[in-house]
């Protein structure tokens, strides 16, 4: 099926809908945005998942027109659009608490986009109802912002930025001001909409939950650099970095000491065979996922002596967590709450021996 | 026990109370008792009811004049002041820190200095052989001295002056509520300058201009001190012209007249302020 853009042109589908090629930004010296290329197909939704200070909003802010790149280029569905001003790039963004227009009311919050377009009365109050009801804002039309609850602003705040049919749709920390249950409500909605709509969409969130619960692709931003991007599950399983591993999930590091005959030893009885990684003999950090931990009562063959004792166990619904003082570390471990019912509880003080597939491991050289 | 805690709330009103009704009330309804009076030639202020004062204060011309001229020169200075404090207020709700302090600090600055030092300050400037038209004389915009002082133009300085920081903190409170993810909220949906300007930013300050707008008018109907020392008499207003009425001409009914009409004026002026805003800005009472 062709598609035409709003001018009525047809659109060449394989087109990329945005691109960022080597986008530089500093700020007083201090660099923000570091050398990011960004591609997104129409209708992808890709999350800009960092730290705070990493980048990601100056990246959405530039996207927006807010900012300028120092150097590198932006492009939306082939045009290059760094010179446009923000007021011209049909570019929508979600602001973190909303940004509502406190002396309008929904409807007119909704509809403020449309009356900057000079559309008719009469498209816009069309336009309007159809976000309403798509958002499922009915009977609010009438309320100002403040008669609202977080959960209805944010509503509101989706429902005007799609109103004005954007290329593009920017979230910004959208759901940071709701309550969790909310929150995964909302998410999951959003999702189901976006992928209806096929609306092209950058979010920004420090929440690894929410790039997760939304993206097709996640980008990990680290000083101000695109450290990886892939899908959910690649950035997951095949983290690049440890940093990357480390940001996601639960990751316990060990200091370490990879022999010459690469043996990797991290505490008193506890060794195994390095994976291979290219790293030298001598000081390693090694990284292992909460998950990727088991716990044994009797020694198993990579901790063998010097067993760990139970300090805490924490239920959390689906799962649990277990700590373990090890030498000098605290292990904390994650398991399906379905494995501990089957299993004779853990006590405190109890002693344990860890085992784990040493694949599931990262190396990495130490300072 | 009940009747404790349904009155607790009207007892902190009691030092304002104590204070506010012995000396403004009582005085004020003094005033207005007066006014129903008859001024006598002779008996001073005779107990006799008599709408004779208000017939007179609205009927002749001369009164009528200063009336007049008071709401004009009200609404010159509101509607000057508004022009003049708008880009302050703007840019104080902008500014943080250390800026900010300064700049408060400048409107905070003449509240804090006597009125009357600041008009024989005033006078300093704006006299014949003063700074202005010395300066102007030695850029030679003019060659001759420009009359301001005991004058409309030099009057209206003074009260510009005096009044600005009425408009400059209100504005500066309602400025303040649009902030910058507001503003590029609205750039985001295809919102010029201009645009953002008059869909965004005028109507969130319009609380603001309404309240500075009924400071300074109020302000102005009441100013005794400095239309006494840097007006004329050529433009007489109302309270320099009750003064005289209640001194010089001993005439406290026709005084008493002339201050309850300006006082009910002062309130119906405010009330309809009220009404208008609510009516343009109802999202403000929400």
């Amino acid at each position: 099926m062709a598609v035409f853009d709003r001018s009525g042109a047809r659109v060449d589908e394989a087109t990329p809908e945005l691109v960022l090629d080597n986008i530089c930004k500093s700020f007083d010296g201090h660099v923000a945005v570091d050398r990011c290329d960004l591609v997104l197909k129409r209708g992808e939704i890709v999350a800009l998942l960092g730290a705070s200070g990493c980048g990601k909003s100056t990246l959405l802010n530039m996207i927006a027109g807010f900012e300028d790149p120092d150097y590198g280029t932006i492009s939306l569905h082939g045009e290059v659009i760094n010179a446009i001003p923000p007021y011209r790039r049909n570019v929508a963004m979600v602001f973190q608490h909303y940004a509502m227009f406190p002396h309008l009311t929904v409807a007119d919050n909704i509809g403020y986009g449309l009356t900057a377009r000079r559309l008719s009365r009469a498209e816009i109050a069309a336009r309007v109802d159809e976000m309403v009801a798509l958002l499922q804002l009915g009977g609010l039309e009438k309320r100002y912002p403040a008669q609202l609850s977080g959960g209805q602003r944010q509503r509101v705040a989706v429902a005007r930025a799609l109103a004005v049919r954007p290329d593009m749709l920017l979230l910004d920390e959208a759901f940071s001001a709701l309550d969790r249950n909310l929150r995964e409500d909302m998410q999951l909605e959003l999702s189901l909409l976006l992928r209806r709509l096929k609306v092209t969409t950058v979010l920004v969130t420090h929440d690894q939950r929410e790039a997760f619960a939304l993206a097709d692709r996640i980008a990990i931003m680290e000083r101000g650099r695109i450290a990886q991007i892939g899908t959910p599950e690649d950035v997951y399983r095949k983290p690049g970095s440890s940093s990357v591993l480390r940001f996601l999930g639960t990751t316990n590091r060990f200091t370490g000491d990879l022999s010459d005959s690469g043996e990797v030893s991290i505490a008193p009885g506890l060794s195994f065979a390095a994976p291979v990684t290219g790293i030298g003999a001598g000081a390693v950090l090694v990284d292992i996922r909460a998950e990727d931990i088991g716990v044994s009562r009797q020694p198993t063959a990579l901790h063998r002596t010097a067993p760990a004792q139970v300090v805490l166990r924490t239920f959390l619904g689906s799962q649990e967590r277990i700590v373990l003082k090890l030498d000098t570390y605290q292990v904390v471990i994650d398991r399906p709450a379905q494995v501990a019912l089957h299993q004779e509880p853990l006590a405190i003080g109890q002693q344990v021996y860890l085992e784990f597939d040493p694949a599931s491991c990262r190396l990495s050289a130490a300072g | 026990m009940q009747l404790r805690t349904r009155m607790a709330p009207w007892l902190w009103l009691t030092p304002a109370g104590a204070l506010l009704i012995p000396f403004f009330v009582i005085p004020v309804l003094i005033t207005a008792r007066n006014s129903v009076y008859r001024d006598d030639p002779m008996g001073f202020l005779v107990p006799a009811f008599s709408f004779a004062s208000y017939a007179r204060v609205l009927s002749d011309s001369y009164y009528l004049g200063v009336f007049g001229n008071t709401l004009v020169a009200a609404a010159i200075v509101s509607s000057i002041t508004l022009v003049v404090a708008y880009p302050f207020a703007w840019l104080l709700a902008r500014s943080s820190g250390s800026s900010r302090g300064f700049l408060l600090w400048v409107v905070y600055l003449p509240i804090y200095v006597s009125v009357i030092m600041r008009v024989f300050g005033w006078m300093v400037v704006i006299a014949d052989s003063g700074m202005l038209n010395q300066a102007l004389m030695k850029i030679g915009l003019i060659h001759h001295p420009v009359r301001m002082i005991n004058e409309v133009s030099g009057m209206t300085i003074g009260m510009i002056h005096r009044y600005l920081p009425l408009m400059i903190l209100p504005l500066m409170t309602s400025l303040q509520k649009v902030d910058d993810s507001i503003l590029r909220a609205s750039s985001n949906l295809g919102g010029g300058q201009w645009f953002t300007w008059w869909r965004v930013v005028m109507p969130i300050s319009l609380p603001g201009a309404v309240a500075g707008t009924q400071l300074v008018f109020a302000g102005v109907l009441s100013d005794y001190v400095i239309p006494t020392l840097l007006g004329t008499t050529k433009f007489q207003l109302l309270a320099p012209a009750i003064y005289y009425e209640a001194t010089t001409n001993a005439a406290w009914a026709l005084s008493g007249a002339m201050a309850t009409i300006v006082i009910v004026a002062v309130a119906a002026f405010l009330i309809t302020a009220n009404l208008i805003l609510k009516r343009v800005a109802p999202w403000a009472s929400v």
